[in-house]
């Protein structure tokens, strides 16, 4: 079996938190194997692969938990980052058309304001 | 005459004209809806731009209204007559807190277009300002900035108001009852209000550039946050060609057809890809550009889908393409389209009918057989309104948008299979959904073990 593949079964392990006691006990008699020839049976190889994919689920969790995203495959890390890139840009510009609409506010009052001062000095 | 009145006499001078074309019913009934659709279009039109843009928010519900009716609001052409450019500048002024002057480097007054709800007025950037997507716009890039026609957000309101009271008197009187136009004419009211605010419509077109970045085809105009508010957008000037006008563009050396082949593939890619589609892409909302590329236009009206519904599109596509209906169907459920168990039947006959005599397979001679999404999609629509069963929003939306796309493309590219395009988006969303962890979950411990069965022989 592939490290990929690995991978993949140990990010389901982990995404689904597969813990109910008959996939504990495959993991229990996966670890307690010995290397055998081929043809030892289906159940043989299921709690050897189940004793792989929890490892590697430790694994991916000590990882996750310590923020290490280097392990993540580069495309969805550049996918996440333009993603997030996108995001600050348009609040940049709505916070923009915000900053213009309070400096035509802050025009409007001093236009008032000069116009009643000007009123003021006529009267 | 007070408003109400001057809607009414229009309504009924209108069904008059209906009655007398129809020959007072006694042509076909096909014949009569479609005449029908043509007064209600022209009615709109009287009415003024408020009722236009009413009559274009219906357009985009087949789920409501008949098809034909639907299709034609579609042709509702978005063109009055422009307001002085006084009310304009004083838009400006009031929104941006500075007059036109003052905020471009200059300003057009005479408008390049005037719709319904807005007109668009040529201007330049004073200086130079860096967009959400792509490069900074230098001082001096030409500009659009579509502008609300002053006061149209209370006309539409009192014009809403007065169609709401209409609608309230036709259902109490038991008319209409089927399409439950008071609870529509709410809705109406709301999409009236969001389209009027051009703060989304920004915010849409911002996203459909960035979705959009890594094709060097398609072009969205950047908008211009610092000049833009609820009544007024600025976005960059695009030069092209609008489909009206495709042999300039072809004598200029634009691949139109490869274009079209182009834009139905990039159709395809905001429903099944991102979830978000252009709901509204009439001939006058694209342009080609002299560089070769669709630019899009107008992004107020949009379609979102959730990734489960992008499913339910892609398997209801594959039905498409296999003329398969009872798959359309059993996976149009997913868009939210609940068929009675007493009329599936029934209904899968003449689903399937309807394929196959307008989505027809190549003819053997080499050369592709000409689908007609169009009379599909209406044919569909009439089927499920024969049989009583309610059309979601989104399903509505969707079927009109694809009729739209396909008649949009048939005018740069006759002989062009929409639904061929759809084939590998179809394909590759559903391979995606196979190897999804979620899907796998479900499937994992049965698939390990026929691996497992295989592995020890």
């Amino acid at each position: 079996m592939s490290a990929d593949s690995l991978r993949a079964l140990a990010t389901l392990a982990l995404l689904h938190e597969l813990a109910d006691d008959a996939w504990r006990a495959a993991v229990e008699r996966g670890r307690a194997q010995r290397p055998q020839a081929p043809g030892a049976g289906a159940d043989t190889f299921l709690d050897g692969l189940a004793a792989l994919v929890a490892e590697e689920r430790d694994r991916l969790r000590r990882e996750w938990a310590e923020g290490d995203v280097s392990a993540r495959e580069p495309d969805a890390l550049a996918r996440e980052m333009a993603e997030l890139r996108f995001e600050v840009a348009e609040m940049r510009g709505r916070l923009e058309a915000v900053e213009q609409l309070l400096d035509g506010l802050r025009a409007g009052v001093e236009r008032l304001v000069a116009s009643r001062e000007g009123t003021g000095r006529c009267g | 005459m007070s408003r109400f009145g001057r809607i009414l006499t229009v309504v009924v001078g209108h069904s008059l004209a209906a009655a007398k074309g129809t020959r007072f019913g006694l042509v076909s009934r096909e014949e009569r809806r479609r005449m029908l659709a043509v007064e209600v279009r022209r009615a709109l039109e009287d009415l003024g731009p408020a009722f236009i843009k009413i009559g274009q928010l219906m357009s985009v519900r087949p789920d409501v209204f008949p098809p034909e009716l639907a299709v034609e609001l579609g042709a509702l052409r978005d063109s009055v007559a422009p307001v002085d450019p006084t009310l304009v500048r004083g838009v400006i002024q009031h929104d941006l807190g500075f007059p036109a002057e003052v905020l471009f480097s200059s300003f057009d007054p005479v408008p390049i277009a005037s719709a319904s709800i807005a007109q668009v007025h040529r201007a330049r950037l004073r200086e130079a300002y860096r967009p959400v997507c792509g490069a900074t716009l230098p001082a001096g890039t030409a500009l659009a900035v579509k502008v609300v026609r002053p006061g149209i957000e209370e006309e539409g309101a009192a014009d809403l108001e007065a169609a709401a009271r209409l609608a309230r008197g036709l259902h109490h009187r038991g008319l209409l009852r089927r399409w439950n136009l008071p609870a529509y004419a709410l809705e109406l009211r709301d999409s009236f209000r969001r389209e009027s605010d051009l703060r989304n419509e920004a915010r849409v077109a911002v996203r459909f550039a960035f979705d959009f970045r890594d094709d060097p085809l398609v072009r969205v105009p950047r908008v211009v946050w610092p000049l833009s508010s609820r009544r007024v957008l600025t976005t960059e000037y695009v030069e092209g060609w609008p489909l009206s006008r495709v042999e300039e563009a072809r004598r200029a050396g634009v691949d139109a057809r490869g274009l079209a082949a182009h834009g139905a593939r990039v159709f395809m890619r905001q429903v099944l890809e991102h979830g978000r589609f252009h709901a509204d892409l009439h001939p006058a909302n694209l342009l080609l550009t002299p560089d070769g590329r669709i630019a899009y236009l107008d992004f107020g009206m949009v379609g979102r889908l959730s990734a489960a519904e992008r499913v339910g599109v892609a398997q209801v596509l594959a039905a498409l393409v296999f003329r398969d209906a009872e798959r359309a169907l059993r996976y149009s459920s997913l868009l939210g389209l609940e068929v009675p168990p007493d009329v599936r039947a029934r209904l899968v006959g003449e689903v399937g009918g309807l394929m196959q005599r307008t989505l027809r397979e190549g003819r053997g001679d080499g050369r592709v057989g000409r689908t007609d999404v169009k009379g599909f999609g209406v044919g569909l629509l009439g089927i499920l309104g024969r049989h009583h069963v309610p059309i979601p929003e989104g399903y509505g939306l969707l079927v009109k948008s694809l009729v739209t796309v396909e008649g949009v493309a048939r005018a740069l590219y006759p002989e062009i299979d929409i639904i061929e395009t759809a084939r590998p988006f179809v394909t590759r969303l559903l391979a995606r959904r196979v190897l999804d962890p979620s899907t796998l979950a479900s499937r994992w411990a049965t698939a390990l073990r026929a691996a497992a069965v295989e592995v020890s022989g």
